[in-house]
């Protein structure tokens, strides 16, 4: 995803931004001087810190203050950087946005502790508001993450999956975090129930929407446009929309993975060939077709809010999303 | 992943609902599952018996700081060594994303208890563990009072400022000598399998032997076990007022216990 122009999208944000920006650099002040390095290294990494712009602009359809929104913009970031030092664990990273990962630069160790350590910063973050059903929906939602991604692992390699088995994953991989760091902020600013409900929906569609985008991209790019290896979904044994479409509508495309996939791992060509049939079965226009639809339900769920500045850079986020290609 | 209907602060209902729980049928088939410590729970009842709370708020708290202590305690089990088949690599990818649904499920407690004070100090103890669980892993402390006092604080930092929280301190740096004097023992344990610990490793730096004698290795255990069994003595005599009747009786097995050995 293209930073400068999603960014642009959002540019009149900017200060309230760098007031996030500065209590994360506050929040990871650890003692230890590698707990800190740790927990620096991961912020000055960047992102695209999508999840506290999702804060401050739905709340902006309450009573905005950003003294108080950044209570749940930035331990939203901290968890999900919290959970991506102990991801680099899980899949045994080196690197990371092109910075070495905590685990390669120290070790696992190091990465657990600092994964810990930031979490438990967050949760204090979120001790700021007094409402226990900011807590609980943060927690809920943490919650729900977690038994996906133990679900993730456990449906690797495995061919026998459908549609409602995809989607509930996807949902959990990232159509939450993004559908409730919207309620969130809305929930924060004291936006009406209404609007935190249309505000939850259009993060959740437009969560599923980046997702089946990214998996189609996984597809369609080269190593070059991706950074890692085409394909590099479905070797790792994720089986997303575009391959699950392929293996239920041509038995012999799932033949072939099955039988790609019985021994060792396919090879680079091997795995072209997997792509090729991917791209011939339909699968990939079939993902865009999904996501084209999840894109209008959140365009639907922003027609319910009032129509403001902030209603207008949901919309063209939408749009990007809906148009992004690497 | 479900809760216990009984409702009472006894601690088989209270192991039965951390149990409950923390269960997931596909992580319970690759790794082993936490089992509950008996005697955080005893601690735990004892620092809030006195406060006036519905049993239900008592529970929580109390699977809270359990659930808590299974997330380090899951974390802790995550090796430094590469992994070289998929068995091993499915459990390493387990054993952290238990111990992160451990992590959430704490924070979903903690949120059921709407009480801030205690999330603030339920996080600050755990920011507080890992920050000593780094200094550990450093070997950066080189005296054996300078490890027995990270021992303390990684093994019952929450115990400790949950029992200063609702003002009964005394029980906390209690908590701090037991749990410190058992993990001497899990040491010991490990050592005379042959195998290896943080702990281990900063007592073997703190030793500062230049030839890896065994003897040395024991000797410098026996000295920080000694240190904590009359620490856990003084405790003993000094939180008597404050002590019920299961923790009393935990403590005196535990002492005895570490006496026989020490004798053996």
């Amino acid at each position: 995803m293209n930073l400068m122009k999603l960014a642009d999208l959002y540019e009149y944000l900017q200060a309230d931004i760098q007031r996030i920006e500065e209590e994360l650099e506050r929040s990871v002040t650890a003692e230890h001087p590698i707990l800190r390095d740790a927990s620096v290294n991961l912020l000055k990494a960047g992102g695209k810190r999508i999840r506290p712009v999702f804060v401050l602009l739905a709340a902006k359809f309450g009573r905005y203050d950003i003294e108080e929104i950044k209570h749940i913009a930035a331990p939203l970031e901290l968890i999900h950087m919290a959970s991506l030092v102990h991801d680099d664990v899980i899949d045994d990273s080196t690197m990371r946005r092109g910075r070495e990962t905590v685990k390669s630069k120290y070790d696992n160790k190091v990465a657990m502790y600092a994964g810990d350590y930031i979490f438990a910063k967050a949760v204090e973050q979120t001790a700021n508001f007094d409402d226990p059903d900011i807590h609980f929906t943060i927690s809920h939602a943490i919650m729900d993450m977690c038994i996906g991604e133990i679900e993730q692992i456990r449906d690797q390699y495995s061919w026998e999956q459908n549609l409602r088995m995809y989607l509930r994953r996807i949902k959990r991989k990232t159509a939450l975090l993004i559908a409730v760091s919207c309620k969130l902020g809305a929930m924060a600013a004291g936006a009406s129930k209404k609007n935190q409900r249309h505000l939850y929906d259009f993060g959740y569609n437009v969560g599923m929407a980046f997702q089946i985008t990214d998996d189609i991209l996984d597809f369609e790019g080269t190593e070059e446009e991706l950074g890692k290896p085409a394909g590099g979904d479905l070797w790792q044994g994720n089986v997303t929309l575009p391959a699950l479409y392929a293996m239920h509508h041509d038995p012999e495309v799932k033949q072939r993975v099955q039988t790609a996939f019985a021994g060792t791992l396919p090879d680079e060509a091997g795995l072209s060939e997997l792509i090729r049939d991917v791209n011939e079965s339909g699968g990939i226009s079939y993902a865009k077709e999904l996501s084209r639809k999840y894109l209008a339900k959140a365009y639907a769920a922003l027609e319910e809010l009032p129509d403001t500045q902030e209603r207008t850079s949901l919309t063209n986020i939408a749009h990007y999303i809906g148009r992004r290609s690497y | 992943m479900k809760t216990n209907a009984v409702q009472t602060m006894d601690t088989a209902d209270l192991e039965a609902e951390f149990r409950a729980w923390r269960h997931h049928p596909y992580v319970a088939a690759h790794i082993t599952e936490p089992e509950p410590d008996r005697d955080h729970i005893l601690f735990l009842k004892n620092i809030i018996s006195t406060k006036d709370m519905q049993v239900q708020e008592k529970r929580e708290r109390i699977l809270s700081a359990l659930l808590v202590q299974a997330a380090l305690d899951m974390h802790e089990e995550v090796t430094l060594q590469d992994t070289s088949t998929d068995e091993m690599r499915k459990r390493r990818q387990l054993t952290v994303l238990a111990g992160d649904y451990f992590s959430s499920l704490y924070f979903y407690f903690l949120a059921k208890l709407k009480d801030t004070e205690v999330v603030q100090v339920f996080s600050r103890s755990i920011q507080h563990i890992n920050e000593q669980k780094m200094r550990l892993h450093q070997q950066e402390e080189t005296t054996l009072n300078g490890v027995a006092s990270l021992v303390r604080e990684i093994q019952a930092g929450l115990l400790k400022n949950l029992s200063a929280y609702y003002n009964q301190a005394v029980l906390g740096e209690t908590a701090e000598a037991f749990l410190g004097l058992k993990k001497v023992h899990a040491a010991k344990a490990t050592y005379s399998c042959g195998g290896e610990c943080p702990l281990l490793t900063a007592v073997q730096e703190a030793a500062a032997w230049p030839t890896g004698d065994g003897q040395a290795v024991e000797a410098r255990l026996a000295d920080l076990e000694l240190a904590f069994i009359e620490e856990l003595a003084h405790y003993r005599e000094k939180a008597a007022p404050l002590l019920n009747e299961d923790v009393t009786a935990r403590i005196d097995e535990l002492i005895a216990a570490s006496n026989a050995a020490s004798k053996g």
